[in-house]
């Protein structure tokens, strides 16, 4: 029982961060059509600059802040110059995608070196809460709640507020967004730094809980991908489900059937495009 | 050849629902082979919807459709072509890439078991070329053959879109308003294309032209709302009132 | 514009024609460097042809075509370095299963369009990636399958010699391009490209769509996978890197690069990305930061690739030119 118990939170830790990743990944396609090779590659520069800005200063939540800003200022920039052109068309997407996803890998190849880089996290984060015989490691707690947190905000903001109308508006119908006096190209860039900073948001966490190393960009990706495909591309509550589904069966995988542990992950993909492509919560 | 009098196209209790709104219902039709009919009506009525499911574009929720007596409810879309079933379309559909020929000699090929051949050059084949041919001089455009389509006139486009449904030879064809877009001139030399169709082609047009409508149809249908409102020749829908009417709603709520 | 023309015609058909010249003659005087290159190049061209002939030519994303490859180039491994399969035989089954397998997915893929279409694919690559890395027992996990020897063509040249080797994989290459450019040219072909300027059209003209897409989805499949079996041989082994996400973007890359639709442009793309990865890397170990611009350049600034460029530059003068290039590609 116990094992089942713990292993259900780490699972659920690990979708906290696949949360973001997925979120991320989502949240722009739904609103831009675009699918970003380089969101992982956010997650990994986002846990670089955490990593560098809390070796400066010891601050962990200074951390979270500049690495949020960074990459969405990163995030918006990326918006303007070059995806504002293409839009829609995408396999171009994914090449531009791409080549900016090699570009920050190089760079962070030379900013932060080739080593496996981790930061420790404040005192309070490092000890574990303890529930009758049971330890839960206040850093995955942290992880769950963070997750929970930025999944509640954004359901809240694209159901119940202006700014979630406005940027409803400008995806269904760009043209009269723009009659109303919508700026569609700003709405468009802020999205892509939302999506940029909620991802970064876990890349941090990441670099706590396990360590930012380069190739990490990649392999995250994976994972965003099938949250996205499980969840329905373009649903935010799809990618909250789809990480819970993929943290638990990589959990479970891990610990059961080791020798399967990807294939745990993926073949409830495989399965999800076998019946219903367009995912949990995609409209296709 | 169909003998005169048997019926082309027969719709019975013809429904489509979309998310719970009915665009066409409980249609009842009857056209004859060699028939020229006209489907008037305001927008929204439900005419192209009506066209999209004798083609086969979309599924029907309700109902039955038979052509030469053959019922198509649930064929395939591209099975019903080779029933004489041609269309054309209110948005132009040509391959925009591709030149005036290459439109034509994919249109020729339609119907035909060549068109899973891999290995010989389309170039090779003389009968496809001849019938591409045909029609590009049928419509006077035999000048044109290398140019790109997208670089023809919307009136030419027009045309062209003609030429494309007969090029399989139908019997039972659907224009879906043939004169969109075009000018008075454009529109009469169209009109003038669709009279002298082969008498045994059973036409079925869409049209919000009145003008062209009762010059190319002997029979006039007018739908509403999804249902038929009104049918009868041209003297009995222009002398009838409430056709009238409905056409003046329509202009009050644009 | 006779003189236009003219230019037209010098510009492509002379490198055309001495391309092949060049091809078969050149390498006895080039290092052999260069050669292993070339060899390398050509097996990249081959996959980026039949990519092509799904991207360009009927306009499906399919960005996980390189399963295919992938498929191809495990079953020569597998066949070959257990089974000690001939090289004939690792090609026909390479070939088979590759077609079997695409058979059997594009019943799956095809039920979806654009970009789910295009995931779809990615997730095919992406669970064929996982199940190589898993089943250790059949292919070598991680690892992968290693050893595999050359062919042993019985003939007085040994496979394991550059040249040789090259003359192999160029004929192999040949063939490919030839049925290939029969195919794009055969009414077939034609169908593939009404199919992708208007699905609809076609359809009402008679065509079961479907069943054209399901056909050169296998078809492309296959060829992906002789690609993928010669890769296995040349390289001498095989992982799961074949059927990665990166993989699968460079061989869209390549396609992108050269022209989406012209069977050329691929090829130039495949030449153009193997050469640069490579030779690169000698001069600058920021390879990767000149990769990632290319793609960058190519994503943004050359929508219908280099032969497109160069197809789009015959018309008019340069001012012109270059207005109406930036106008094309400076979307609002």
């Amino acid at each position: 029982m116990e094992f089942w118990v713990v292993q259900s939170f780490n699972g659920l830790s690990y979708a906290a961060l696949l949360f973001l990743l997925g979120g991320g990944l989502t949240l722009i396609f739904g609103v831009m059509r675009v699918i970003n090779i380089a969101q992982g590659s956010f997650f990994m520069v986002g846990g670089y600059v955490g990593y560098s800005i809390i070796s400066l200063t010891g601050n962990f939540y200074l951390g979270i802040l500049i690495a949020c800003l960074a990459l969405s200022l990163i995030g918006m920039i990326i918006e303007r110059f070059s995806l504002r052109r293409l839009a829609g068309v995408n396999l171009r997407n994914m090449l531009a995608t791409m080549g900016i996803a090699l570009f920050l890998q190089d760079s962070s190849l030379l900013i932060w070196g080739g080593d496996p880089l981790s930061i420790s996290v404040p005192n309070y984060l490092s000890g574990s809460v303890q529930i009758g015989n049971l330890y839960f490691p206040a850093l995955r707690i942290f992880m769950i709640l963070e997750a929970v947190l930025i999944f509640i905000v954004l359901m809240l903001v694209e159901r119940k507020t202006r700014v979630g109308a406005i940027v409803r508006a400008s995806i269904d119908n760009p043209e009269t967004a723009e009659g109303l006096g919508i700026h569609v190209p700003l709405v468009r860039m802020g999205v892509f730094g939302l999506g940029a900073l909620i991802t970064a948001f876990g890349g941090v966490t990441g670099c706590a809980f396990m360590s930012i190393y380069p190739g990490l960009d990649f392999e995250m990706l994976v994972f965003a991908f099938v949250v996205v495909i499980l969840g329905g591309m373009g649903s935010i509550p799809g990618a909250f489900i789809g990480a819970i589904i993929v943290g638990l069966m990589d959990n479970f995988g891990k610990a059961l059937l080791p020798e399967l542990s990807y294939f745990t992950v993926f073949a409830p993909m495989a399965l999800m495009l076998a019946i219903r492509p367009m995912g949990l919560f995609g409209k296709g | 050849m169909v003998e005169a009098g048997a019926s082309a196209l027969e719709c019975q209790g013809l429904t489509k629902r979309f998310a719970g709104l009915e665009a066409v219902r409980d249609i009842n039709l009857q056209i004859s082979a060699g028939e020229r009919r006209a489907i008037i009506g305001p927008n929204g009525a439900g005419k192209t919807t009506l066209f999209n499911l004798i083609s086969g574009e979309i599924r029907v929720t309700r109902g039955q459709i038979k052509i030469f007596g053959k019922d198509i409810t649930h064929m395939p879309s591209h099975r019903r072509v080779y029933l004489g079933l041609g269309r054309t379309f209110q948005i132009t559909n040509l391959f925009p890439t591709l030149t005036l020929l290459e439109n034509l000699l994919i249109a020729a090929m339609g119907l035909k078991r060549m068109k899973f051949s891999m290995l010989r050059p389309l170039s090779t084949y003389p009968d496809i070329h001849k019938r591409a041919q045909e029609l590009l001089e049928s419509v006077g455009m035999a000048g044109k053959a290398k140019e790109p389509v997208k670089n023809l006139s919307h009136g030419e486009q027009r045309q062209v879109e003609i030429a494309l449904a007969l090029i399989t030879n139908p019997t039972l064809v659907l224009l879906d308003e043939p004169t969109a877009g075009l000018s008075p001139g454009e529109s009469a030399m169209m009109t003038g294309i669709i009279q002298k169709f082969d008498p045994s082609i059973t036409v079925l047009i869409i049209e919000h032209d009145m003008d062209v409508a009762y010059q190319v149809a002997d029979q006039i249908t007018v739908l509403h709302q999804g249902f038929i409102f009104a049918e009868g020749n041209q003297s009995e829908i222009s002398n009838n009132p409430k056709v009238q009417e409905i056409y003046l709603g329509e202009e009050e709520s644009c | 514009m006779l003189i236009n023309r003219l230019k037209l015609q010098i510009w492509v058909f002379l490198p055309l024609g001495a391309i092949p010249l060049l091809i078969v003659l050149l390498p006895q005087v080039l290092p052999s460097y260069i050669v292993i290159l070339i060899t390398q190049s050509l097996i990249y061209a081959i996959a980026a042809m039949s990519l092509d002939l799904l991207l360009g030519y009927l306009g499906l994303a399919a960005l996980g075509h390189m399963a295919y490859f992938t498929i191809g180039a495990y079953v020569a491994g597998i066949l070959a370095v257990r089974y000690h399969f001939h090289f004939g035989s690792t090609l026909f089954f390479s070939i088979a299963i590759s077609a079997v397998a695409a058979a059997a997915l594009g019943l799956l893929a095809l039920r979806a369009r654009d970009v789910y279409f295009l995931m779809i694919t990615l997730s095919i690559a992406l669970c064929e990636w996982g199940l190589a890395t898993r089943w250790v027992s059949l292919t070598g996990g991680y690892n992968g399958v290693v050893g595999i020897p050359r062919p042993d063509l019985g003939l007085p040249w040994m496979m394991q010699d550059v040249l040789p080797f090259y003359y192999l994989i160029l004929i192999l290459f040949l063939i490919c391009l030839v049925f290939i450019i029969l195919l794009v040219r055969s009414p077939f072909g034609k169908t593939l490209v009404g199919i992708r300027d208007s699905e609809s059209r076609m359809t009402v003209l008679g065509y079961n769509t479907w069943l054209h897409k399901y056909i050169a989805y296998i078809i492309t499949a296959s060829v992906a996978g002789i690609a993928g079996n010669l890769y296995a041989y040349y390289n001498g082994y095989i992982s799961p890197d074949a059927a990665t996400l990166v993989h699968c973007l460079k061989l869209v890359l390549m396609v992108g690069l050269g022209g989406p639709g012209t069977i050329v442009g691929p090829i130039m793309g495949a030449f153009i990305i193997t050469f640069l990865e490579n030779i690169v890397s000698i001069y600058t170990t920021r390879w990767l930061m000149v990769i990632a611009f290319v793609y960058f350049i190519t994503a943004m600034y050359t929508p219908k690739g280099i032969l497109g460029l160069l197809k789009g530059f015959q018309w008019q003068g340069k001012r012109e030119r270059i207005q109406k290039w930036w106008k094309q590609v400076r979307l609002p």
